[in-house]
């Protein structure tokens, strides 16, 4: 079995400060899964390290079975590998057409492909097209998350990795994203590493799920035995908890 | 290990006054082994040094990007030109008249100038070096582009400063003065301080210094420098015209100094020696390579072109590998002390607050930070968003919310490093909202910073006494010139930050680059620099990113510990069994507002909070069978 | 009526040049975040380019390659010394910038010497009178080739891929390179642009003046106050900048004193940095807080 992605025994430090430990997780073609954890475990240096916005030095990534370990970022958005970042980190002062073209800059010269991923974007994302000449700054924080992840389809990738796409929306948008990357799994096959801390959200979302505290894996599963873990409560909101979540 | 022996220190100051006999028998023996020619081009040497030293004190010290040094230059020339031609005044009179009047307008154009910053600065400097090189020029009362003529040598107690060779003597003595001086304002209080804004102006406005008033005085000393610069070689070579005092004049300064290093003011006398060198040589070599015609730009390309090398691979100048290797030594000395960590084993921090809470209760004062209504608006974004706080003397008061929910906005805002879109801040019932960081650090507050704020080149011990800024008077002259108070000053607040390392368990570190450490050692670092301030009201934010388990133990038995000692402390932070382990008080703010205030355990058991925290479940809405959504 | 004709035509001669430095200030900066001090200078190395192809090329040939030799000296800068020193600070980069100003200077005076060189106007005949002010033929070349290469550039900037994604280098250079956008090889994008532009122009106005090797500085200077006036970031705001700038200054130079002008120019440029850092725009660029 081959998968999307494999990301095995990956550690990494900022100068002297370890963040990530011996980190393995493998996505399926297809599957959904979560990386979740309190702020500070290293979720976003995980992410920004297979997509080699981070220099990776130990462990090794292989996307659809090719080592990324020498590749430059944009070598691994050409595997088919794309990052949504934290923040969104729209390009603020052009438009939200602009935003989507720039998604597809590796693959500008291939009119045919551009022409008919914009088109399943603004299906996806109406509220998108609505807004299309306005300056992406200008819009709403959901909307910039819309736009991000309609950045990130442009350039046809087949797994998309989201770091905290529901940090600081309101739930009910945070629900509607989800349910977004839900539609697009299922239709286009897109394998998806959603990074959150929202952890209820995330799990409703996914196939299955890792725990990240202090830069290790401390546990993994699928998404029905993570929710009735109760290791994850104590994670997040420390040793002593004794209410059960309502 | 912790308190200096006074043997030491008088070893010190015997190790000053032998380098001072060796300056000044150096001096004695270059001069008289020295011709004529020499002794001039010494002399202009010195003159270059003393140019270079005024940059580094901007500069290197400060970190403030200024290139107006020829203005001061040429300003004290005229000066001095001026002055004893046309009123007959001494010499020496005219020197100290010229001196302080660049001195004052310095002080005047440095608050407005010093609002800029980086290129800008630069680029504004620049233009006041051209407006005073074209103004010179245009001037027929200056003598326009002929220059002007006839003042006498440098006449000081009878002695006339005729020959090159007492020239010679006279600069490098001057020099050696000067340099002197810089490397005492380099450790003391007032040197503290210019280096603490270079490495990060805004913890050093929160350690209390007044960044906009520390700059426009280390301004003013450049400039006073720089004119007695001037005048020197007004009575030297008896002739000055504008283009010894333009902007390109002002470029080399920077060289040289960059050359020579920036950091420590040896890189200036390295640098002019360098320099001077180098111009030699090339005078010697270039003529049979370009022609007579060429010596000059051919000089600059092989001094721009070895600058252009030097900054490529060795940016901290030459004057620094003697650094380089010193801390090369330093470190194999201490590093294996650097490592040692406090033992991992022992009780959790739960456990460790169960015991604590067993202890007679402590003492919770009266309200000592208060703030209500605050909101900060960046642009649309409302990051905080109506929070009131209470926070009162004894208490450890933690704030958690979720990632973005406002909290270091929150926490800058009370430090006085942001200012809020609306609402009041009060310590101790006098109204702060709108006041600076260091006048708010004046009434007590220190704080930390998220992502550890240290200063670049500076040691350990050096970075924690900087928090003690507000505890000393002595100023930027007292430190170039310590008298005994200032000795005594600069001793105590020595032993304050040792203390206050010690506190933290980071005495070994005391000699190390602060910013070498580790991000836990460096996190300590921060706490102790804080400390030493003596606050009543200590902020910290996210003190326990990178620290191990045993490290954030420590710290919790400390914040315990200081609170028990009466002082107000509120934190922020993610580690959420460190903060229900420390915390008299827990507010979860989420949104921008208030959620939650309540004890540890209160906080806990709120569903409002685990769902701030967890997020919400939707059991309902089941997302496989959704339709597609019209976003 | 003739005289303030007269003004306002060299005004805008000077200032299509003074425009055309400031654009190669902006553009850099919006990528990069740094002045480059050497700009001035690399326009000058541009504009003797030209007075060297002039010997065997046509002018307005000799123009492209003065275009082309900035360009290149531009971009050979940003790879010799700005990319290595990426993560120095501010403080380090500028210095190379202005030691590189100093090496080209230093450079043209050795091939060229330091007398004032000139070459052929692009066509041949004497001045044109509009509404009572003289204004040369090559002046309006000058006027004409600038409003040219600042609509290319604002073309380049809003329709094509690559200058899209200049811009968005410029705007959020971790997202420019999440999306598979190389940051260095739009940094040489950006700094040939700036070259070319500069020197360009410099050289389509090497026929009606002189140009000697030490220009460079009070070029530089001229062209940072229009870009300052364009906020360092509106390429339009930049060139109408340069206009005032040589508006200011050949008004004075008129009706008040011939000599203090360039004073009085660099007075109001410490002025405007100090009071209003964000120029004609309403953003604040200059990082000032």
């Amino acid at each position: 079995m081959n998968a999307a992605l494999d990301v095995s025994h990956v550690s990494f430090s900022y100068g002297r400060a370890q963040v990530l430990d011996d980190v393995s997780f493998r996505v399926g073609a297809g599957e959904i899964i979560t990386i979740i954890g309190p702020n500070g475990a290293g979720k976003s240096t995980l992410l920004n390290v297979v997509a080699r916005s981070h220099r990776l030095r130990t462990g090794e990534v292989t996307v659809h079975g090719s080592r990324t370990n020498g590749m430059n970022q944009r070598a691994v958005v050409r595997l088919g590998c794309v990052l949504v970042p934290e923040g969104r980190q729209v390009f603020s002062t052009q438009s939200v057409h602009d935003n989507l073209l720039l998604g597809g800059y590796i693959r500008r010269h291939d009119a045919e492909h551009i022409h008919k991923t914009l088109a399943v974007v603004y299906d996806h994302f109406p509220r998108l097209l609505e807004r299309r000449d306005q300056l992406a700054g200008t819009l709403s924080g959901g909307e910039q998350q819309m736009l991000a992840i309609g950045r990130a389809l442009m350039s046809g990738p087949s797994v998309m990795l989201l770091d905290e796409p529901s940090l600081g929306l309101a739930p009910q948008m945070t629900e509607r994203i989800m349910r977004i990357l839900g539609g697009l799994r299922r239709e286009t096959g897109l394998s998806i590493v959603l990074v959150e801390q929202n952890a209820r959200a995330a799990l409703d979302l996914a196939d299955r799920g890792y725990l990240l505290s202090g830069g290790r894996v401390v546990l993994e599963g699928s998404s029905a035995d993570l929710k009735q873990d109760r290791t994850i409560q104590q994670v997040y909101l420390g040793g002593t908890a004794s209410a059960p979540a309502s | 290990m912790s308190k200096v022996p006074p043997a030491l220190l008088r070893n010190r100051a015997g190790q000053g006054s032998l380098g001072i006999l060796v300056w000044v028998v150096l001096v004695v023996v270059f001069a008289l082994g020295f011709d004529d020619y020499y002794a001039g081009v010494g002399s202009s040497t010195a003159l270059l040094a003393m140019l270079g030293l005024s940059m580094v004190l901007v500069i290197g010290y400060a970190g403030q990007f200024s290139l107006a040094v020829a203005a001061f230059y040429g300003a004290g020339a005229y000066g001095s030109m001026l002055l004893t031609t046309k009123t007959g005044l001494w010499g020496l009179l005219a020197l100290v008249i010229a001196a302080v009047v660049s001195g004052a307008v310095a002080f005047a154009i440095a608050r407005p100038l010093f609002r800029l910053r980086g290129h800008f600065l630069a680029m504004a400097t620049l233009a006041i070096g051209e407006i005073f090189y074209l103004t010179v020029n245009n001037s027929t009362s200056l003598g326009a582009s002929s220059g002007l003529g006839g003042i006498q040598s440098l006449k000081v107690l009878g002695y006339t400063f005729a020959t090159t060779r007492s020239q010679f003597v006279l600069d490098w003595l001057v020099v050696g003065a000067l340099l002197w001086g810089a490397l005492q304002m380099r450790r003391g209080r007032g040197g503290r301080a210019l280096r603490a804004i270079r490495g990060h102006e805004a913890a050093a406005q929160a350690a209390g210094i007044n960044v906009p008033m520390a700059k426009s005085q280390v301004f003013t000393v450049a400039a006073v420098v720089s004119s007695l610069a001037g005048s020197l070689y007004a009575h030297q070579v008896m002739y000055v015209d504008p283009p010894t005092f333009g902007v390109d004049v002002s470029i080399q300064i920077l060289m040289l100094a960059v050359v020579g290093g920036m950091q420590t003011p040896w890189g200036a006398v390295v640098g002019a020696v360098v320099l001077e060198v180098l111009q030699l040589t090339t005078q010697k070599v270039l003529p049979g390579l370009f022609g007579d015609a060429g010596v000059g730009a051919g000089q600059q390309l092989i001094v721009g072109l070895i600058l252009v090398a030097i900054l490529v691979l060795r940016p901290n100048g030459l004057a620094d590998v003697g650094r380089l290797i010193r801390s090369l030594l330093d470190r194999r000395t201490t590093s294996a002390a650097a490592v040692r960590e406090i033992d991992a084993d022992g009780d959790d921090m739960t456990t460790l607050r169960r015991k604590e809470d067993a202890l007679p209760p402590k003492q919770i004062g009266e309200t000592v930070l208060a703030a209500s209504g605050l909101v900060k608006r960046f642009g649309g974004v409302t990051a905080v968003d109506d929070v009131t706080l209470e926070l009162h003397a004894g208490e450890v008061l933690a704030v958690i919310g979720p990632n973005g929910a406002g909290k270091s906005t929150l926490v800058n805002l009370l430090s006085g490093n942001l200012v809020p879109t609306s609402g009041r801040i009060g310590i101790s019932g006098a109204d702060v909202t709108r006041l600076q960081a260091h006048q708010v650090a004046r009434r007590g507050l220190a704080r930390t910073f998220q992502t550890p704020s240290l200063f670049e080149g500076m040691s350990t011990l050096e970075t924690v006494a900087v928090g003690a800024h507000l505890t000393g008077r002595v100023g930027l002259l007292r430190s170039s010139l310590p008298t005994l108070g200032a000795v005594r000053e600069e001793r105590r607040i020595e032993q304050e930050a040792r203390d206050a390392l010690a506190r933290l368990g980071l005495e070994e570190l005391a000699g190390l680059d602060a910013k070498s450490l580790s991000l836990g050692q460096q996190k300590r670092i921060e706490v102790a620099r804080a400390l030493v301030a003596n606050p009543t009201i200590l902020l910290l934010d996210e003190p326990c990113a990178g620290l191990n388990k045993a490290e954030k133990r420590e710290l919790m038995l400390f914040l315990r510990a200081i609170a028990r000692e009466g002082v107000a402390v509120l934190l922020i932070e993610h580690d959420m069994e460190f903060v229900m382990a420390v915390a008299d008080r827990v507010q979860v703010i989420n949104f921008g507002a208030t959620l939650r205030v309540g004890t540890p355990a209160e906080v806990q058991a709120d569903p409002a909070v685990i769902d701030a925290y967890l997020g919400v479940a939707h059991d309902d809405a089941n997302t496989e069978d959704e339709k597609k959504v019209d976003a | 009526m003739s005289s303030v004709m007269q003004v306002v035509l060299s005004a805008l001669a000077l200032g299509a040049l003074y425009g055309s430095v400031g654009v190669g200030f902006v553009i850099v900066y919006r990528m990069s975040g740094m002045v480059n001090f050497a700009q001035g200078n690399i326009a000058v190395a541009g504009g003797f380019g030209a007075v060297a192809a002039s010997k065997f090329l046509p002018p307005l040939l000799a123009v492209l390659a003065g275009a082309l030799v900035a360009a290149a000296v531009s971009v050979l800068m940003y790879f010799l010394t700005i990319r290595p020193l990426r993560g120095q600070g501010l403080l380090t980069q500028t210095i190379v910038t202005l030691a590189v100003g100093t090496v080209i200077q230093s450079v043209l005076q050795l091939v060229f010497g330091t007398a004032p060189h000139q070459f052929d106007p692009i066509t041949a005949g004497h001045s044109i009178n509009v509404l009572g002010g003289h204004i040369p033929i090559e002046s309006i070349w000058l006027i004409g080739l600038s409003v040219v290469a600042y609509l290319a550039l604002a073309y380049f900037f809003d329709r094509t891929m690559i200058g899209k994604a200049l811009t968005a280098c410029a705007v959020n250079r971790y997202a420019a390179g999440v999306v598979g956008i190389s940051f260095g090889a739009m940094a040489a994008v950006a700094f040939a642009l700036a070259g070319a532009m500069a020197g360009g122009i410099e050289s389509v106005q090497v026929p009606t003046s002189f140009i000697s090797a030490g220009d460079g500085l009070v070029l530089g200077l001229n062209g940072f106050i229009a870009a300052t006036l364009g906020g360092f970031n509106k390429l339009g705001a930049t060139m109408t900048g340069g206009f005032l700038v040589a508006l200011v200054a050949q008004a004075f130079s008129r009706y008040v004193s011939a000599g203090q002008a360039t004073t009085v120019v660099f007075i109001a440029l410490v002025l405007l940095l100090v009071l209003r850092p964000e120029g004609l725009t309403r953003k604040v660029a200059a990082d000032r807080v």
